[in-house]
């Protein structure tokens, strides 16, 4: 019965009940929207971010991530990367030694921030070294691969880099470098074997790769790498990582972490991009809740009398107060499914042809991360039935105060109220 | 002599507005046995609808005692007094006060459902007392598709179908036609005298008060006459 008269009260007031009700729908679908769009956008610039030379795990030396410098290394990479690629989850591994150094081409030179990197892994790791981003040439090839031992080795540089130097494919250039310790610069020929473009100006400007043996030569560091990277996906990083410090635990001298705190420029913005825009679906819901608050203690103050018969009738305060809340349940359940019904099939579209959003803000740099292309919306089980809980819980809570009014009237008095 | 369903004792009701206190009963005492038709009467402001509200547990008095089905009311809480009006007391209101989202059915099975009575023993004494106030057929009908005669009937149902051991009437007839006005009574007088149901009835109407076996007139808050009287049957 009191579900009975809560249906019924509610399609009493059949404009009003739709409104709030409409209110209530748009919010949540609007939520399921924000949230589908910037979980797969943020998801995307996080694999952006760590697919440009990074990745989900990396194993550093312990000191390597506040100094960058080569006096924190990891000394047995060859080692280390093979007990990283049995572990279960992680897709590639990849090894780099890096440091700045200084290029030039004949009266030009720029500061370059050098990877040397084993072309065979780094092809499977990093979008820099793929097609995708490859603007003229190929990408390296090891030392073992070039058809004559005093050929310069490869050199693989982003397009700022080579408009600064202006050069082009073939084109030697030499790359300064200083090894750690008190050792003299040491410099080496390097033949220009293709040139890319992320669309990050830091990277295009001032990056550049080379083969980790060419590296390890001139820097005089044998079998040293200054990070070796794991490539799993999101979902599992924190298992990798756990994995990974498992297996270095006899080592202290290493340490294992994970993209968030390798790319933390990133991970903050979009940590604060999210912030953002649960602040603003906060205002929303604030605005909802006062709509529902109103709508509710209307709906009270208008049946004051009608409660007062049902106290007269022996009906408890607390059975009127359930009676409240029932008609703040039957209005949540209504809009609740409305409201997945709409953010979802927005959700389905968006999720299936995307949203170019090139097309109004054209190439995206975010906290260094180039974004160009569609973007899609991803909702998982758990965020849908979250953020509905969530919404039902706004409406329900908005309830309770109109519902607590009406467990404190006096019969006699509510029955007389005009 | 039967039991006192109602027995009123030394009651004071004062009511505080501002600085001034409205005395709206001043020791009055009453008892109401089993199977009386007693009808409260006296001009307005007299303080029958202030007396019934204390029968009827719904008002508490500011003095005095009042013991309804042998508890005493003024001692009682508030979910405790909701227990005495819904197992001891039914009401029939001046302006029906159906509850409007429900059929005349519902309506009268409403208090049956609060007293956890099984569904089908809620079915049959539903259909039979909306047949004996005689709305057979009309039990689907929501209250704005009733007339005021057919509304009230279905409010003497509500009141009487858990049998409780007395009904109270506010002014049952004042928003009645004359023919619905004289059917409601007829009805009342009937379920009093088959039924055995117990009626305190507040009215200045002349048609009910010459129907009652019992008469309690009231001015000032203070019963000035009670007596009992060979009721007009015709």
């Amino acid at each position: 019965m009191t579900l009975k008269i809560a249906w019924r009260s509610f399609v009493r007031h059949r404009v009003r009940s739709a409104i709030t009700s409409l209110a209530v729908a748009l919010g949540l679908a609007m939520m399921l929207v924000f949230v589908g769009f910037a979980d797969d956008t943020h998801a995307r610039m996080a694999e952006l971010g760590i697919r440009m030379g990074s990745g989900h795990v990396l194993v550093e030396g312990k000191g390597y991530l506040d100094n960058q410098t080569l006096d924190y290394l990891v000394h047995d990479a060859d080692r280390i990367a093979a007990s990283a690629a049995r572990i279960a989850q992680v897709k590639h591994v990849a090894v780099r030694l890096k440091t700045s150094g200084l290029l030039s081409a004949g009266e030009h030179s720029a500061p370059v921030l050098i990877s040397g990197v084993e072309p065979g892994r780094e092809v499977l790791a990093s979008d820099i070294a793929g097609p995708k981003m490859r603007v003229a040439g190929a990408y390296l090839r090891s030392l073992d691969q070039m058809p004559y031992a005093k050929t310069p080795p490869d050199i693989y540089l982003g397009k700022g880099l080579a408009e600064q130097l202006a050069v082009t494919l073939g084109d030697r250039v030499v790359l300064n470098l200083s090894p750690p310790g008190d050792a003299e610069p040491t410099a080496g020929a390097f033949r220009v074997r293709g040139i890319f473009r992320t669309g990050v100006d830091d990277l295009d400007g001032a990056y550049a790769e080379i083969p980790i043996a060419a590296a390890r030569t001139l820097l005089g560091l044998p079998g040293a790498a200054t990070e070796v990277a794991l490539l799993s996906d999101l979902a599992h990083t924190e298992e990798v990582a756990a994995a990974m410090k498992a297996e270095l635990a006899a080592n202290p001298d290493l340490v294992v972490i994970p993209w968030q705190v390798a790319l933390r420029g990133l991970h903050e913005a979009l940590v604060l991009d999210s912030a953002g825009m649960y602040l603003m679906m906060a205002i929303v819901y604030l605005v909802v809740a006062i709509g529902i608050f109103n709508t509710v203690l209307m709906s009270v103050s208008e049946r004051t009398r009608e409660f007062g018969v049902l106290l007269a009738l022996g009906t408890s305060s607390r059975r009127l107060f359930a009676q409240v809340f029932a008609e703040a349940l039957v209005l949540a359940l209504i809009s609740l499914t409305a409201g997945l019904i709409i953010g979802l099939s927005i959700h389905g579209w968006i999720a299936t042809h995307g949203i170019d959003l090139t097309q109004w803000l054209g190439d995206v740099q975010f906290a260094g991360v180039a974004w160009s292309g569609r973007v899609y919306s991803h909702l998982t089980p758990q965020v849908v039935v979250g953020w509905t809980a969530v919404v039902g819980a706004v409406v329900l809570l908005s309830s309770l105060y109109p519902a607590l009014r009406v467990m404190r009237l006096e019969p006699v008095e509510a029955m007389h109220h005009v | 002599m039967s039991e006192p369903i109602v027995n009123v004792q030394q009651v004071t009701k004062t009511y505080h507005q501002g600085a001034v206190d409205v005395h709206a009963l001043q020791n009055v005492s009453l008892s109401v046995n089993a199977g009386d038709f007693a009808v409260l009467a006296g001009p307005s402001g007299s303080g029958k609808t202030t007396l019934l509200n204390m029968i009827g547990a719904l008002d508490r008095p500011t003095r005095g005692r009042i013991s309804i089905g042998g508890k005493d009311a003024a001692a009682l809480k508030g979910g405790e007094l909701a227990r005495l009006r819904l197992h001891h007391v039914g009401f029939v209101f001046q302006a029906y006060n159906l509850i409007p989202v429900l059929t005349a059915y519902e309506n009268a099975e409403y208090v049956l459902l609060l007293q956890g009575v099984a569904a089908s023993e809620r079915k049959r004494r539903v259909t039979e007392i909306l047949s004996s106030v005689g709305l057979e057929g009309l039990e689907d009908r929501r209250p704005r598709e009733l007339s005021g005669g057919q509304q009230q009937r279905v409010a003497v149902a509500r009141a009487i179908v858990a049998t409780p051991d007395l009904v109270l009437a506010d002014e049952p007839t004042a928003n009645l036609d004359s023919r619905s006005a004289l059917d409601l009574i007829d009805l009342m007088k009937r379920l009093n005298r088959e039924r055995s149901v117990t009626f305190v009835v507040s009215s200045h109407d002349a048609r009910v008060i010459d129907r009652a076996g019992r008469v309690v007139l009231l001015e000032d808050g203070k019963i000035v006459r009670d007596e009992r009287q060979s009721a007009d049957d015709s």
